[in-house]
């Protein structure tokens, strides 16, 4: 038995609202790759993004890959350790080139610092077999809006 | 080897584009050509140290063992370490190198086998399982297409 990283409480509201979501959603029986490979094409495509508007659209993109690629591992049975792992560090490689690319801000360099951070807790997530990460890419584009 | 040119054509001219490098500033070119094939140094050491290994179980299909965990998320970490000391200095030069390795890394985790938790987890992972011709094929292509990208980019016209 593969030991996937659990959730920490502090998610559950979140997560409720997403797996109630994820009942509704057609989902294709695709390889979830194909999200993850999306996902970093459009954070490469971010760095050259011009206005707010551009930016808040890819990272939504974005994150709309990452629930989909846990959504469509759920639904057609392919939880594993090593679908975590890819996602794991799919969601850091897109954090890293998002918040390069704003690091001429103070805020953008805020952000490079906690991607730091989220790195080193996805180690921490698997050594201690619990997930902890902070959603960055979701903190940003609130920011972008306001 | 081919794998080593596309990267280095591919990351090196993502990085140079997106820092506005101009084409008369060789020496953020050259960091990110450096900075986008370096690391394929690692495969070399790792493939001349464990040679025994290779000889019997062959190097095609089984160079993904030949890294180190600089090819991983460490070496992503590491590599946003210095260059956000190296930013304070020249946030050009940190954003070329940091951005080519970045690539790098990227594209290795979605071309083939990896262990991108190492050290702390040792868990292979592949995205997808493609052959080695299908491999070598996507080199090419983006060999041709990034050529064209370098050209246009070296006449000013990017």
């Amino acid at each position: 038995m593969e030991l996937i990283p659990g959730r920490p409480s502090v998610a559950s509201p979140y997560r409720g609202l997403l797996s109630f979501l994820e009942r509704w959603v057609v989902l294709p029986d695709i390889n979830p790759s194909y999200y993850h490979t999306l996902a970093l094409l459009l954070s490469v495509l971010f760095l050259y993004a011009q206005t707010p508007l551009q930016k808040v659209f890819i990272i939504g993109v974005v994150l709309l890959t990452d629930w989909l690629d846990g959504a469509t591992a759920r639904r057609y049975k392919r939880v594993r350790r090593a679908g975590y792992i890819i996602d794991v560090v799919t969601d850091r490689a897109s954090e890293a080139f998002i918040f390069s690319a704003e690091v001429g801000t103070v805020l953008g360099q805020v952000f490079f610092l906690l991607w730091m951070i989220n790195a080193i807790l996805a180690f921490y997530s698997v050594y201690s077999n619990k997930h902890w990460s902070l959603p960055l890419r979701c903190a940003y584009m609130i920011v972008l809006f306001a | 080897m081919s794998s080593t040119v596309a990267h280095a054509m591919s990351a090196s001219w993502i990085a140079v584009t997106f820092a506005q490098v101009k084409p008369d500033e060789p020496l953020y070119i050259l960091a990110a050509l450096i900075s986008a094939s370096m690391l394929d140094l690692d495969h070399l050491l790792y493939a001349i140290k464990d040679r025994g290994l290779y000889q019997q179980l062959g190097y095609k299909g089984n160079l993904h063992h030949a890294r180190s965990v600089f090819h991983e998320l460490f070496g992503l970490l590491a590599v946003g370490v210095l260059s956000g000391l190296l930013f304070f200095a020249d946030p050009k030069l940190a954003q070329v190198i940091f951005i080519a390795f970045a690539i790098h890394v990227t594209q290795d985790w979605v071309m083939g086998k990896s262990c991108p938790l190492s050290p702390i987890d040792n868990t292979e992972v592949q995205l997808f399982s493609l052959t080695f011709k299908q491999k070598v094929l996507i080199d090419i292509v983006i060999v041709i297409l990034f050529g064209g990208l370098w050209n246009l980019y070296l006449v000013g016209q990017v």
